[in-house]
């Protein structure tokens, strides 16, 4: 059976869809038409580049409780997820350091540092692993699904950033799942593979700047997200590394001595939060967050497999 | 005596204020039970963890520790080999 795909802009880069239909290639373009739809709707709704959606409006309102669709109800949950499962690393209520370090607009179409210049600004800074924020204001966002109320105290500030693009994932996925012999989904980086009757893929992790590829995967389902500092980093104004992976404890763009963590998972919103813990944590702690495996690429340059259930099978079919 | 007289003096009082409530709503007056508040959203919050994400095909588990068998398509028809895929930086 033949996939068909579709390919468009969102999450701040591109989107993929492959899928294939035992009910022929009109069911199959038809669910590409509906998924691009509903990718869209989630983007439109939790970006926080945008002043009218749901998530500007949340964040910019002065109630502690405010009612929430669906949608913001689940992000809401994620960002508490998240920062329980990372032990406080990946925090997405750290909007404001992430601002105050240069992010305050999209930079969808910015580039990023090139290599000579990413390793003078990284040279001057002495690598160490990042820490939860005392404060856990993600501990304070409350969810109440009964009353469609979502609640946190008045000027904490939810980034949707790659929890929303997980979130928007796997509420596809499942859809996808449940009706589509193969998927496969590239969310702007982060994959999610499956169907009921799945291929196995060949999933390649490109290197962070642009170089050859550093790994070849075997995958018929699951998912991968990859997180770097190379691809969005700029320079602040005192000339210092400025990028979009903050340091909860110290409220400024993370130096761990990783560039880039790609991690495995059973799906999309798990893999996201885990490259980014593991990212954070630094050599030595990155694996503690991967228990389904990855691959660590190191400020020098070199790749790391980490190994797990679901790396070990994918590299023993690959060999 | 004297609370005789200050319960008639609150009666008094709250009736005025019903009254002026009434004349002030700014929906029509339904009968009792629609006038009552509805119940305050619930203050407590789930504190609870998001919970395990959902997992795609439980269905068809794989060989150990419930995690896909990715060595192979579960089809039992072979499969056409894939388009290779790539994960990076976005």
């Amino acid at each position: 059976m033949n996939e068909l795909s579709r390919t468009f802009g969102c999450f701040g880069g591109s989107v993929s869809i492959r899928v294939s239909d035992e009910a022929g290639e009109r069911a199959a373009a038809a669910a590409l038409h509906r998924a691009e739809l509903q990718l869209r709707m989630v983007h439109g709704r939790l970006t926080r580049f945008e002043a009218t959606s749901e998530l500007s409006r949340l964040n910019a309102d002065p109630r502690r409780a405010v009612p929430a669709s669906a949608l913001l109800l689940e992000l809401a949950a994620a960002v508490r997820w998240a920062g329980l499962v990372s032990d406080g690393l990946v925090d997405a209520t750290c909007l404001g350091a992430l601002e105050r370090a240069g992010y305050g607009d999209s930079r969808a179409d910015a580039e990023g540092l090139d290599p000579e210049s990413f390793r003078a600004a990284a040279g001057s800074l002495e690598p160490r692993p990042a820490s939860p924020d005392a404060a856990a204001h993600w501990r304070s966002v409350g969810v109440d699904r009964e009353h469609g109320m979502v609640a946190r105290p008045p000027g904490v500030m939810i980034d949707g950033g790659g929890l929303a693009k997980g979130l928007a994932a796997d509420l596809l996925g499942r859809r996808l799942a449940a009706a589509h012999e193969t998927f496969a989904l590239d969310a702007a980086g982060d994959l999610l593979l499956g169907g009921s009757a799945p291929r196995a893929r060949t999933v390649v992790v490109r290197d962070p700047f642009g170089g050859r590829p550093l790994r070849e995967l075997r995958l018929a389902r699951g998912a991968l997200a990859t997180s770097g500092i190379t691809h969005r980093s700029w320079l602040r104004d005192d000339s210092t590394l400025g990028h979009h992976l903050i340091d909860p404890g110290r409220g400024e763009p993370a130096w761990t001595g990783l560039l880039q963590v790609t991690a495995l998972a059973p799906t999309a919103l798990e893999a996201e939060v885990r490259a980014k813990a593991a990212l954070l944590s630094g050599p030595e702690g990155a694996a503690h967050h991967l228990p389904d495996g990855g691959v660590l690429v190191h400020a020098s340059g070199e790749a790391e497999e980490v190994a797990g259930p679901l790396t070990e099978r994918a590299v023993a079919a690959a060999a | 005596m004297v609370a005789a007289f200050t319960a008639a003096l609150l009666a008094s009082a709250w009736l005025a204020v019903a009254a002026w409530g009434n004349r002030h709503s700014p929906t029509p007056v339904g009968p009792a039970k629609d006038r009552r508040p509805k119940p305050a959203p619930s203050p407590s919050y789930d504190t609870q963890p998001y919970g395990q994400p959902p997992a795609y095909d439980q269905s068809q588990p794989g060989p150990s520790q419930g995690y896909p068998d990715n060595s192979a398509p579960q089809s039992s028809a072979p499969q056409e080999s894939a388009p290779q895929m790539s994960t990076g930086q976005s």
